[in-house]
């Protein structure tokens, strides 16, 4: 593997090589131990994904929501149209 | 509406992403005392009103949080979860439980497709055009360079397709692998790859830039 392999793999599957297909890991692993590039890569990768992973403060629900959308709820007649998995909700589809 | 994988349920949000995104065998970790979704959502087709209440109190806060950070709006993420959880009660005879997908598969689908939705964007933003954050003293470079870390994150993740960046909130804050998203998003697992592949390009560019700002503050300090 190369440095620009191990840097194509680091941004496809990002920077715990746990995640990794094993033989790909592996090979990353060998890299790393011989490429100070690779390792300033990985550690650049994993220093960004630390920094998102906290990303915003726990988003709680805005008091009384969930008995806004009883009362809404209860309030209207049940409906025959199917799930709507899409943003549209023309589209009407059955999950 | 039931799926094999279970890893969309209760999961712990903790750092060592190898250990929670385990085998899609992994087990169901309803507490004992909790009827499971697709019980609660049997009684909910009868029309139910306690068994609705106890499906939305379970799933309220993670479906507000989601869709808090993919629209990054306050009201944006109310009008989305309340619109999901009205469609649960007003469409229940229709729920079919035949083995489809779970419920949480087909909670996180919704929340995912209104969002990308409201947030619908042709293309991701050139990286140049992110500002610079306002307070830059050097003073306290160390403790504003991370604030800038985390806030210009925060700021490349709107820079992202709606695409990526349900994939980067499904993957880093919901912790899901790449194929409980490639459900929820219905596409493949490369497709999910090739979404998160092109955010983490774009938000370490990002990264490099705010380093690079970070110095010149300091230099010109």
């Amino acid at each position: 593997m190369t440095d620009e392999e191990f840097r194509d793999h680091l941004d496809r599957f990002g920077g715990d090589l746990a995640v990794w297909p094993p033989e790909t890991a592996r090979d990353a692993r060998a890299l790393l131990r011989r490429s100070v590039a690779a390792q300033a890569m990985l550690d650049e990768m994993v220093a960004m994904e630390l920094a998102l992973t906290p990303g915003l403060p726990e988003d709680r629900p805005p008091p009384g929501l969930a008995d806004r959308i009883f009362a809404a709820a209860f309030r209207l007649p049940a409906s025959d149209r199917g799930f709507d998995e899409d943003g549209d909700p023309a589209a009407n589809r059955l999950m | 509406m039931f799926m094999a994988d279970s890893r969309l349920d209760e999961r712990p949000r903790a750092m060592s992403r190898a250990l929670d995104r385990g085998p899609a065998t992994s087990g169901v970790s309803i507490p004992l005392d909790e009827e499971p979704d697709e019980a609660l959502m049997a009684l909910i087709r009868a029309g139910n009103q306690t068994a609705y209440r106890r499906l939305v109190h379970r799933h309220l806060k993670r479906a507000y949080a989601l869709a808090r950070r993919l629209t990054g709006n306050e009201a944006e993420a109310e009008d989305v979860v309340q619109d999901v959880f009205l469609q649960v009660w007003q469409r229940r005879s229709q729920w079919a439980d035949d083995g489809g997908a779970k419920f949480t598969t087909w909670l996180y689908r919704v929340v995912v497709n209104r969002c990308i939705d409201h947030k619908r964007r042709p293309v991701s933003q050139d990286i140049d055009s992110v500002e610079e954050p306002a307070d830059a003293r050097p003073d306290a470079v160390h403790a504003i360079h991370r604030q800038r870390v985390a806030a210009r994150l925060l700021d490349a993740q709107t820079k992202l397709t709606p695409q990526q960046r349900a994939a980067v909130t499904l993957f880093y804050y919901e912790n899901l692998s790449n194929a409980d998203i490639a459900t929820i998003m219905q596409i493949s697992v490369g497709a999910v790859e090739s979404l998160l592949k092109r955010a983490r390009q774009q938000l370490r560019l990002l990264l490099r830039a705010s380093a690079q700002a970070a110095r010149e503050a300091f230099d010109d300090g």
